[in-house]
């Protein structure tokens, strides 16, 4: 819970974490280590100086320290586990569901874990349709998060409109899985156009109208294109990872961009999210519990980050999506002291007792 | 083969001066401000480009671009006999570095994975978004100065009057033209954008048009300038991006750094 000055308690639903492995044991080859070195460097541009991780411990954290970082340190009363699997990165992918449910295990009602498909892999790969099943039959998942992106072979990437995909899209409709997060990245084949391009969310967004597409980074590097889709369609929705870090030092970007989202998709299709271990959500709560909408800005876009829209954004949007009710689950989670390891963490007992 | 004198060998000065003339098709300023170059070698007549890209996945049409322009632009540079350009940091950097340095199309680069049609269309779409990025600040920067949006709407080509680094624009007939201080180089921004959709430049044109050239008075102005602020903030929000993680993992002595190339652009005319 974040407690205001005030003494108003808000829930906070962190919608996008990660338990990975980039250590180099677990480095296929060079893209691994430019993967976590790109993380590294947004890690390195918006966190504060003293709370700046090694890299050794960026590499690789325990499911403790990430318990403390959110769940003690870091206000968060639940998180969302997104899974990001690169298997032609690392050797045992970087944080695929198996990794994921070790924080899971250790906290299950504080958090939600999703899978993931990639209709490169049919039936029976990996990421395959029975995998699929199974991850639903196994830990009931009511999201997926996609990376478009992932190299596989000799492919560079996938787009949701690609036949096989829909088809994946159409057996989430039919499981159940009703929540498709989706990052974009680049180097999607033709490789000639916008490896950016968000046009592909707007025909599944259309055409599978049973399912929410929440787009990670909210379209990021194309904003204003995302924008547009998503003020057309009822289902899609913006995660707000890389845009929150900048409340803390550049505070007019931040505004900016949140006077578009709020105006062209309104206060509730967005979703808090840290990102973590990019960033620790602790400061980037405090950045953003911090922020204001300039004056100038509410008078074009006619709009305001009041406590009620910083409320919905920190966590009842994601609730709404996942269907946690969150007066109980507030009373469940204060019932239930956060654990590290075997030890029960005594501030934390008293933080719940005294809310 | 002749030898070169000294007469003919390239300078500094014109080398940069060339490097000034590449842009980041994305972001939509010079690599040289942008920080991305290394280090720039003469010797004789070959010139040697060492740069840097923010992050390993830049996406590697961009990257092509920006090494296929410095190549051109110092191709150009009277006594350049050859170019070198060497990218760093990118997942396509060994076949960049290898397609353009041996003067094969982007196609021809990556045989397998474009659809032939080259990347021209790509930048025409960067071309557009810079376009109403950089008309949105001018016609704000005018605003700001008290003209009326019918009035700037009406303004045409040679309406306009530059002296030294000012704008000035007659709005009443017969009297002294508004003057808009330090907003030449907006204007200049805006023309280049211009010249690069290939709108006409007769002076009679109107100065304010669509990217297909139709006046923007028959549309629904409000609509039309947050969607052009929209691409503003898109760009400097990226530029903003791009140079922290340049600097975050490659220019440690600049990592305190928070300004950017992108705050002008935002914040300079709101």
């Amino acid at each position: 819970m974040y407690r205001t000055a005030t003494g108003d308690d808000i829930f906070v639903l962190d919608g996008h974490t990660h338990l990975w492995d980039a250590s180099p044991e677990n480095q296929v080859n060079e893209n691994g280590r430019g993967w976590i070195d790109c993380f590294y460097g947004y890690h390195k541009l918006f966190t504060p100086a003293e709370r700046v991780w090694p890299i050794e411990h960026y590499e690789k954290y325990s499911v403790d320290d990430m318990t403390r970082d959110l769940f003690v340190d870091g206000y968060v009363d639940m998180c969302i586990l997104q899974t990001t699997n690169l298997y032609d990165f690392y050797h045992t992918g970087f944080n695929p569901i198996e990794r994921n449910a070790l924080l899971k295990q250790a906290h299950p009602e504080r958090v939600i874990l999703n899978g993931s498909f990639d209709p490169r892999h049919g039936e029976t790969g990996k990421l395959g349709l029975n995998a699929l099943r199974r991850a639903k039959a196994e830990w009931d998942i009511q999201g997926v998060k996609l990376y478009t992106a992932e190299w596989h072979g000799d492919s560079k990437g996938w787009k949701l409109t690609d036949p096989a995909a829909k088809h994946f899209l159409a057996e989430c409709e039919k499981l159940g899985i009703t929540n498709i997060h989706v990052h974009k990245g680049p180097t999607i084949w033709p490789l000639n156009k916008d490896s950016f391009d968000v046009s592909d969310i707007d025909e599944v967004a259309t055409e599978f109208q049973g399912l929410n597409f929440i787009v990670e980074h909210c379209g990021l590097p194309r904003i204003e294109d995302f924008c547009y889709i998503a003020t057309q369609e009822r289902n899609v929705y913006a995660g707000l990872a890389v845009v929150m870090p900048f409340a803390r030092t550049r505070p007019r970007f931040f505004a900016e961009a949140m006077a578009n989202l709020l105006y062209w998709l309104g206060p509730d299709k967005l979703l808090f999210s840290s990102d973590y271990a990019i960033w620790e959500p602790k400061w980037v709560i405090d950045a953003f519990m911090g922020s204001e909408m300039p004056e100038d800005l509410k008078a074009e876009f006619n709009v305001d980050l009041t406590l009620d829209v910083k409320t919905k954004i920190l966590g009842l949007n994601a609730a709404r999506l996942y269907g946690v009710d969150v007066s109980k689950k507030i009373s469940q989670l204060r019932a239930l002291p956060v654990t590290i390891g075997q030890h029960e963490m005594a501030e934390d007992r008293a933080r719940f007792a005294s809310a | 083969m002749p030898q070169a004198t000294q007469a003919e060998l390239p300078s500094r000065e014109a080398v940069d001066a060339a490097l000034d003339q590449v842009y980041d098709p994305e972001l939509d300023a010079p690599v040289t401000r942008l920080g991305f170059i290394d280090e720039v070698q003469i010797a004789g007549g070959h010139v040697t480009v060492r740069y840097t890209v923010p992050t390993f996945w830049c996406a590697p049409n961009f990257v092509y671009l920006m090494s296929y322009d410095i190549r051109s632009e110092l191709s150009r540079v009277p006594g350049v006999s050859a170019v070198t350009v060497l990218v760093h940091n990118n997942c396509a950097a060994t076949e960049i570095n290898a397609g353009v340095n041996a003067g094969k199309s982007f196609d021809e680069t990556f045989p397998d994975e474009t659809d032939g049609g080259g990347l021209e269309d790509l930048r025409h779409t960067f071309t557009t978004k810079g376009f109403l990025a950089r008309q949105d600040v001018l016609l704000r920067r005018l605003r700001q100065a008290g003209v009326r949006d019918e009035q700037s709407l009406a303004l045409r080509l040679d309406d306009l009057l530059v002296l030294g680094e000012d704008l000035f624009v007659p709005i009443v007939p017969g009297e002294a033209p508004l003057r808009l201080p330090l907003a030449a180089a907006d204007l200049e921004k805006y023309l280049h954008k211009r010249r690069k959709l290939g709108l006409s430049q007769t002076p009679a044109d109107l100065l304010f048009t669509t990217i297909e050239g139709q006046p923007l008075h028959t549309l629904d102005l409000a609509d039309y300038m947050r969607r052009s602020r929209s691409a503003r903030l898109n760009i400097a929000f990226n530029t903003s991006l791009c140079e922290g993680l340049l600097r975050a993992q490659y220019r440690p002595e600049q990592a305190h750094r928070q300004d950017s190339l992108g705050d002008s652009l935002l914040t300079h005319a709101i």
